[in-house]
């Protein structure tokens, strides 16, 4: 009895700092309608902070006390200066690129709290007075985790007592509502956002600062709780922070008993339950109404085949790359094949992101199942390249159809946080099922027949596979699978009065995507000859997210092959570089700030404007 | 003589490439009302939009007690003394009556005898008994008195009315009609649109006909209530 008592309370204790973390997330979108994936850095930075001020600070009550707070709070003017400095000007943005540049800015912090605090994991001490333990029923218990259990309804109710008995609170619910109207009657909105973003960096930063007792500190901190917080305020509901907190004690419980069952597989248990309640509530368990932008202006604009100058473009581009392996040194063609994968991974994610206007941020998920699927084929079953391939494509499409079948309803964020947890729940299953993945020790071996291993052969096998994908990619962008698809991203109602489906094309296209980044997944393992989990990473999914927003969302193929050609070349630079990070977060900001449209987008804006310019100066 | 309290000159709106206004211009001296009218789409919502500073002028000059409004944002804008009520309302649909109104308080505005939720339920006294319901629950023409008692707490002296009595019964419209005369007793300047011509007369001393974004009457109400033909010309449907 008393063990199942602290287990529950366990449970409790972490739902608290869970919870924390999780409303700053909620609140922040509930007002400026971004989902701020630097939100668990910001909860890292705070857990660090504390760290060195508790280190610091004369030891005792106060020192401690003071740590935390003045850890929270510098987290909070942190928030401010972020805010002011960037988020500020991309709230007009479509969210994809809200996304995108809290995701640089996510790894921007990641360097900053390497720098400042070092690599090394770290651990801080209990709070004097409560570094006890205390025996309920028999069984000890942390007086700390005790003392948490009860953090979490005080700030629920501090916040409730904020939004609903304050001016403050007031304006900033009727902001969440209707900000234009708010701004009409005379609220400056423009300080009420820095405002909420500073109170969400506070709770974030807080709920970091509380873990430091519990938890050792380290670098990767700010994914698995951005991962975590995803799933609370999905399944809680967007906005809500009851919601929030109800969702945090209903995982942390969860986890706490699921732990005893099945010690393996915690995480895939909060996906399953958040799956079973998003089909039946797609807005989360407290979530009042889905929430979907409008269609992008940028991509309304209808697409057009390519004249035939492109077309030539185009041929004498392949025809170069067939001659290549005889133009550059064998590095070369290393880094072209590397190329070429990554297009056609790119590739498969702008089908969703542009034309379907599904916004995924766990498309690793597919191209990681394709490798996984293409290694354990060889690795296993002894199978053939094509083969292997093969069951590359069928394990990708598969999951591409498991999530489908949970997401068909999902609106616009919720999608996207709910594919990042996907893919973040395939490689926690990657990591911790080592009898089948071989854990972080991977799958070697993996390469292909011995006829296809030249390094010439298989390049020139991976371009034609690219090149017929994506012939395959733009026809059907054009084919009417593709204008259905359009017609129900810009207008989902009407797309369906005219005899659509949104729920089944969805599903189709995340078929087909999944389809090719599965095969991209399995041509990767094989030029590589190994598979670790990294290729199931968020780091995966966001570097195809980088590489389709370079190219540009609008256009029908070009765009993501460019922008992956750009990506890879600069990654190769940049990743001897210590400061990768930086520069890989610092080019995101500048894509999604100063070049929404992309850099083909970007360039032929500047040359319209120069040429204008120009016309003007000649009178 | 002083300036006009509200002075719009040569409006230029676009929206998508086409002219939505092209050179409106009217001027609406201190205390008195002016009626925009005229048929869908000739652009009385933009005009009354471009004043508040909620879409982006291409052009012309929108002057408050002599004052430029070029840079000023909307908030600025509310901030120096004008009330807006939208065409759709907009109430805060979670936000009870109470909380609607407090949104619409500025406290640097909240002076001199204000618009305190005391005397708005004495001038609405259906909204009294309503003021803990949230805002989503109340009936259109609860939301409509709503609308206007919000915008008239920040204590304007200039209120913009979209299409006040448009959808409502006609027991509510005289309801409103005598409200919004109670509070131009109280000195208070009106620009409002009106597709109902006999709404507007009742109301406004002054009109201006818009059509495709220009102004093709600007006279005192009582030139065009002598004028059936133009009135038929510019108005009939």
């Amino acid at each position: 009895m008393g063990f199942f008592l602290v287990q529950f309370l366990t449970g409790l204790a972490s739902a608290s700092a869970l919870f924390l973390v999780a409303a700053g997330l909620t609140l922040v979108f509930g007002v400026t309608r971004i989902v701020n994936f630097a939100h668990g850095s910001l909860a890292m930075l705070g857990a660090y902070l504390a760290w060195a001020l508790v280190g610091v600070l004369p030891a005792g009550p106060l020192g401690w006390w003071g740590g935390i707070l003045v850890a929270a709070l510098a987290v909070a003017l942190f928030g401010l200066l972020v805010e002011v400095v960037v988020l500020r000007r991309v709230y007009g943005a479509p969210e994809i690129f809200q996304l995108a540049t809290t995701f640089g800015l996510a790894l921007l912090i990641e360097d900053l709290v390497r720098v400042l605090f070092g690599p090394a994991d770290r651990l801080g001490p209990r709070p004097p007075g409560l570094a006890g333990t205390v025996i309920l029923l028999g069984e000890p218990m942390p007086t700390y985790d005790l003392f948490l259990v009860f953090v979490g309804p005080a700030v629920l109710g501090l916040l409730w007592a904020l939004a609903r008995r304050t001016r403050f609170g007031v304006l900033v619910r009727a902001a969440s509502e209707d900000r234009e109207m708010a701004a009409a009657l005379g609220v400056d909105e423009r300080r009420l956002f820095s405002a909420v973003f500073a109170l969400g960096a506070f709770l974030a930063g807080l709920g970091g600062a509380l873990q430091l007792p519990r938890e050792t500190l380290h670098l990767e901190m700010d994914l698995e709780v951005i991962v975590e917080v995803f799933l609370v305020t999905v399944l809680g509901g967007m906005g809500s922070i009851p919601g929030a907190f109800l969702a945090a004690v209903l995982i942390r419980e969860l986890e706490a008993f699921g732990i005893l069952l099945f010690p393996r597989i915690t995480l895939v248990l909060a996906f399953l339950v958040m799956a079973v309640v998003l089909v039946v509530r797609p807005q989360g368990l407290l979530g009042e109404t889905e929430t979907g932008s409008g269609p992008d202006p940028r991509l309304l604009r209808p697409l057009r085949p390519a004249g035939s100058r492109a077309r030539l473009a185009t041929a004498l581009l392949v025809g170069l790359l067939v001659l290549l392996p005889w133009l550059v040194p064998p590095y070369g063609l290393v880094l072209a094949t590397d190329v070429m994968v990554f297009a056609l991974y790119a590739a498969s994610l702008h089908l969703l992101l542009g034309p379907a206007g599904l916004v995924s941020f766990g498309h690793a998920a597919y191209f990681g199942l394709g490798a996984y699927g293409a290694a354990l084929a060889v690795d296993r079953l002894g199978l053939g390249t094509f083969p292997a391939l093969a069951l590359a494509v069928a394990a990708a499409t598969l999951g591409a159809l498991l999530f489908g079948a949970v997401a068909r309803r999902l609106a616009g964020v919720y999608f996207a946080m709910l594919s990042l947890a996907f893919a973040a729940i395939l490689w926690a299953t990657a990591v911790q099922w080592d009898e089948l993945t071989g854990g972080d020790d991977g799958i070697l071996g993996v390469w292909p027949d011995p006829r296809l291993s030249p390094l010439v052969v298989w390049y020139e096998l991976v371009l034609v596979l690219t090149v017929l994908a994506l012939v395959l990619l733009r026809t059907l962008i054009f084919a009417p699978f593709g204008l259905a698809l359009r017609a129900v991203r810009d207008h989902p109602v009407r797309a369906a009065t005219l005899g659509l489906r949104p729920g089944a094309l969805r599903v189709a296209v995340l078929a087909v995507a999944g389809a090719l980044a599965g095969l991209a997944g399995g041509l990767h393992a094989f030029a590589k000859g190994s598979v670790f989990p990294d290729v199931l990473h968020v780091a995966r999914s966001v570097e195809g997210l980088v590489a389709v927003l370079l190219g540009g969302l609008h256009g029908a193929g070009a765009g993501p092959v460019i922008g992956a050609a750009v990506f890879v070349l600069l990654e190769d630079w940049a990743s001897r570089l210590p400061w990768w990070r930086t520069v890989v977060g610092g080019t995101i900001l500048l894509v999604t700030v100063a070049m929404p449209e992309g850099i083909t987008g970007g360039l032929a804006r500047l040359a319209g404007r120069w040429r204008r310019r120009v016309r003007e100066a000649e009178g | 003589m002083s300036a006009p309290l509200l002075e719009v000159r040569d409006l230029v709106v676009e929206h998508a490439g086409a002219r939505v206004l092209d050179g409106v211009g009217f001027a609406v001296p201190r205390g008195r009302a002016l009626a925009l009218l005229g048929r869908n789409g000739a652009g009385k919502s933009t005009t009354l939009r471009a004043v508040m500073g909620l879409v982006p002028r291409r052009r012309g000059t929108v002057r408050l007690a002599g004052r430029d409004l070029e840079r000023a944002r909307p908030f600025e804008i509310a901030r120096l003394g004008v009330g807006y009520v939208p065409e759709d309302r907009r109430i805060f649909r979670r936000l009870t009556v109470l909380e609607n109104l407090e949104v619409g308080r500025i406290p640097a505005r909240d002076r001199d005898n204000p618009w305190t939720p005391a005397r708005l339920f004495d001038l609405f006294p259906n909204l009294r008994d309503r003021r803990h319901h949230p805002g989503g629950r109340l009936s259109g023409g609860e939301q409509q008195m709503l609308a206007i008692a919000r915008a008239l707490r920040g204590n304007p002296e200039l209120l913009l009315l979209d299409e006040p009595s448009e959808g409502l019964a006609p027991a509510v419209v005289r309801q409103l009609l005598a409200a919004l005369r109670a509070a131009r007793a109280h000195g208070l300047t009106l620009v409002l649109s009106e597709q109902n011509w006999r709404f507007a007369r009742l109301l406004a001393e002054e009109v201006c006909i818009l059509e495709r974004g220009r102004v093709v009457f600007l006279d005192r109400t009582a030139e065009l209530d002598a004028r059936p033909d133009l009135r038929r010309r510019w108005l009939a449907l």
